[in-house]
């Protein structure tokens, strides 16, 4: 994952918070959760683009990832995740997935892919 | 692709949330001459997309990143500023519910509920709708201050629910669910309910739609309600024992203005059954138990009225309110109805044996699988409650969106294993302004595909509403027997009718004469199913 990667990103698809913008921060999020120091770089530098690139609403979100702070659904998500299989993680991902129009299912393909760059 | 015309248009500062923005966009999309639509945040990355798609009109007005870009692709230039301007119709339709009021007068929403107290100090029920995880907090709180609680949230843990029930009865205060839907308390319509005429059957009910049935039947048989209290689906689990449903019927005989007091869920664990029965058998009121296939002999020797479906529920009620005999179930079906069933199965091939319930009720799909348990050989009925929690992830409720049901409806269409289509259409507060005529377009192309495939398709409906709703109930009816569909008068006739479809199908596959006329087919099915 790069910063140069992501800056399409911002800003870009539908709703009012752009697909784009969900992904990023979901992939930040989950980056964090996992304690890889990478995360708030990327963060930061994403929310830097969104402070011109997407909307209010997005870029309060990528301000906040910018410092490290995500909503209380993404901290049930991650540490339900985080604690292995019998941890309610089909509940957690239905809830994530549950926000929005499609923002919950954008901000779990970030997510997603998180998890599976730090597997590879 | 050639002929193809882009249009675009910038509505600034228009803040809307993203489910409404697709919402938007679907319906853009439902006109045929309209092959996709957008509504997009004006970001630099979205109008660089748009650019690339020729779509500079609204991005030469310079739409900022807050500003909302509307953007239609149309076979004609005709249907593009068509779609333009019913875009900015639905953009301004919904302004008024969904923006936030700046006058911050009077009229601003409180913002605690001692807040909401401070104003209306002999405020008696709270409703509470917040995220479950939040709930439990909120209708303790509510209950601490005396007031009953209707808990629309679902996702609230079972110990919560048992230590607010347990509270409530403490206090003799109700807790109308969680995840409870509907209600009528004293007139006053909660969630999703009717408008029905008052009267003096009181209702108490583990099931939204199976409330919204027996109350809107009631209304149509000539009778009305006193109250009908929700009780939230898990209350008559064995855990939970029914808590609600018997503080409830404690109150509705102990309230003068109810003379029959109806009850209705799916069937409850053996001991729950037992406890709520005990008590019935001593009301000195007529009791009717809707445990819809649940053990009709207990429901008897308990002294009460048992129900075979919701309008058998109504029937009783409004007999025995006004000091008549019960009635048995209706079992035959009026001879249109009878036609109508003849006539459809003739249209079916042989390959046709599917009856896909496509339901937005979930008590009204329990009742249609129950009735059609017994299909003929060879028959098997798929029915679908497309309300239950697997299809409604990031999407609202079927009865307030259509478009999965539009979808849904569509592939019907295409599968040539499916003859019969049964559908549900619930009107009602909160429901959809006009369900009927949302899927009317999906009905005719799906009827239209089977046709020209070679079969036919036959669409079966019932509505769950009555003519004081702001749908009304006769303009639903209306537009569904214009696009052939079979309307019948409550949920278990409708399903009555996708069963004599299929025994139609089965006694003129038997007796080899697949082109018998609709009376003798409908004389040979009767005499059959007997």
């Amino acid at each position: 994952v790069t910063i140069e990667a992501g800056r399409p990103l911002v800003g870009l698809g539908q709703g009012l918070t752009p697909s784009g913008d969900d992904l990023l921060v979901g992939l930040t999020a989950a980056l964090t959760a996992l304690g890889q120091p990478i995360a708030r770089p990327l963060a930061a530098a994403w929310a830097t683009d969104a402070e011109r690139g997407t909307g209010l609403v997005a870029r309060t979100f990528h301000r906040n990832a910018a410092v490290g702070e995500y909503t209380e659904r993404m901290h049930t998500l991650m540490a339900s995740i985080l604690a292995g299989p019998a941890s309610g993680i089909d509940t957690a991902v239905r809830r994530a997935a549950d926000w929005g129009a499609s923002s919950g299912g954008d901000t779990l393909v970030g997510v997603v892919a998180a998890f599976s760059g730090i597997q590879a | 692709m050639s002929g193809t015309v882009v249009r675009g248009t910038v509505h600034r500062g228009n803040y809307r949330d993203s489910v409404e923005l697709m919402g938007i966009a679907a319906e853009l999309e439902r006109e045929p001459a309209v092959t996709r639509a957008g509504l997009l945040m004006g970001t630099p990355a979205n109008k660089a997309v748009l650019e690339s798609a020729g779509l500079t009109v609204a991005t030469g007005n310079g739409a900022g990143p807050n500003d909302l870009i509307v953007a239609v692709a149309a076979t004609s230039a005709a249907a593009a500023d068509a779609a333009i301007a019913r875009a900015a119709e639905l953009l301004a339709d919904r302004g008024g519910s969904s923006e936030v009021s700046g006058d911050g007068g009077t009229a601003q929403a409180p913002a605690t509920l001692d807040d909401a107290l401070g104003r209306m100090p002999d405020a008696n029920l709270a409703v509470i709708s917040t995220p479950g995880t939040y709930a439990t907090a909120e209708a303790l709180r509510a209950l601490k201050r005396g007031l009953n609680v209707f808990l629309f949230s679902d996702n609230v843990p079972i110990e919560d629910e048992i230590e607010l029930k347990t509270m409530a009865a403490k206090k003799g205060l109700l807790v109308m669910g969680p995840d409870c839907g509907t209600s009528i308390v004293d007139g006053v319509p909660i969630g999703f309910a009717n408008v029905v005429r008052r009267g003096n059957i009181g209702l108490i009910g583990a099931s939204g739609t199976g409330i919204q049935q027996v109350t809107c039947l009631i209304d149509r048989f000539g009778g009305g309600i006193s109250h009908a209290l929700g009780t939230g689906g898990r209350d008559l689990d064995e855990r939970v024992g029914g808590r609600t449903m018997l503080a409830a019927f404690d109150r509705l005989l102990h309230d003068d203005r109810t003379d029959v007091v109806v009850l209705i869920s799916k069937p409850p664990s053996p001991r729950v059954a037992a406890a709520i029965l005990d008590v019935v058998r001593t009301s000195p009121k007529p009791v009717v138990v809707d445990f819809v296939g649940g053990d009709a002999a207990a429901i008897r020797s308990a002294g009460a009225y048992p129900a075979a479906t919701f309008d058998h529920a109504a029937a009783i009620a409004v007999a025995r309110a006004a000091g008549e005999p019960a009635p048995d179930a209706e079992r035959s079906l009026p001879p249109e109805l009878e036609a109508d069933a003849a006539k459809s199965a003739v249209s079916l091939t042989a390959e046709q044996r599917e009856i896909r319930g496509l339901f937005s009720g979930g008590s009204l799909a329990g009742e249609a699988k129950l009735i059609l348990h017994d299909l003929p050989a060879g028959w098997k009925a798929r029915i679908l409650d497309l309300g239950d929690d697997e299809y409604t992830v990031g999407r609202p409720h079927p009865m307030i969106d259509p478009r999965l049901r539009f979808d849904q409806i569509l592939a019907a269409g295409e599968d040539p294993a499916i003859g019969v289509v049964l559908l549900d259409i619930v009107l009602g507060f909160a429901s959809h302004p006009d369900p009927a005529g949302a899927l009317v377009p999906a009905i005719r192309v799906a009827s239209q595909a089977a046709a020209s495939a070679g079969r036919g398709l036959a669409f079966v409906a019932s509505v769950c509403g009555t003519e004081g709703d702001s749908q009304g109930y006769n303009r639903q009816v209306a537009s569904l027997q214009e696009a052939d569909v079979i309307v019948a008068s409550s949920n278990s006739e409708a399903a009555r009718v996708a069963a004599r479809i299929a025994t139609n199908c089965a006694t003129s596959a038997s007796t080899g004469t697949p082109t018998i006329t609709g009376a003798s087919s409908a004389a040979a099915a009767r005499g059959g199913h007997r």
